[in-house]
């Protein structure tokens, strides 16, 4: 699994296509604005997004488990047996 | 204004608005990514920022009650009228190029 880090939206919608089914989708900083489009959650990948981020920015997701702390962040780039940053 | 929330260009485009009400009649028109400093509950404070987009709501003590945004690009970035921090008219790409031949001087943050 490789963990991938997008911290603004254009940086996901050009490199979406690096990103395999088993991935796991990390949205920080400006990224974040990515979850507006909802059709985004539909997707087959584990997506997260930097809860203090989001409330920073405004942004209200439906589903709480997106929603993750710090903690967490370290927790995936353990987990990740590579992790792709896309800025 | 066309930046993100919290770039410098976002706060001082927002000091040079307040700034510019002193002397005559102001218009503010959102674009781009500077859509995205209208979205409402906006709690930067926990990443040691100011809150400056509280003061969009102190606008209208400023007299500055022309507020626009492009509608085009309102849908562009997944976000509906609904979810703004004030009330801005939506405006068409061809209105937006009425807007800027109106006015005598245009300011672009």
């Amino acid at each position: 699994m490789i963990l991938h880090t997008f911290n603004k939206p254009e940086a996901l919608l050009k490199n979406w296509q690096f990103v395999l089914p088993q991935d796991t989708i990390l949205l920080i900083e400006d990224g974040v604005y990515s979850l507006l489009d909802e059709n985004l959650l539909k997707e087959k990948n584990d997506i997260f997004a930097l809860g203090i981020d989001l409330a920073a920015r405004g942004i209200k997701v439906a589903q709480p488990e997106v929603s993750i702390t710090y903690g967490k962040f370290v927790s995936l780039c353990a987990e990740a047996e590579q992790i792709s940053n896309w800025f | 204004m066309s930046k993100s929330p919290r770039t410098i260009n976002s706060q001082e485009s927002f000091d040079a608005l307040l700034a510019g009400s002193a002397f005559g009649q102001c218009s503010v028109l959102f674009i781009g990514n500077g859509i995205y400093q209208l979205l409402g509950g906006q709690r930067p404070e926990p990443l040691g920022v100011k809150n400056y987009a509280l003061g969009f709501s102190a606008l209208s003590d400023y007299d500055v009650n022309l507020i626009y945004c492009s509608k085009s690009q309102l849908q562009l970035l997944n976000m509906h009228i609904s979810e703004l921090i004030i009330p801005a008219t939506q405006l068409t790409d061809y209105e937006i190029n009425q807007l800027i031949v109106q006015h005598d001087k245009v300011l672009s943050f």
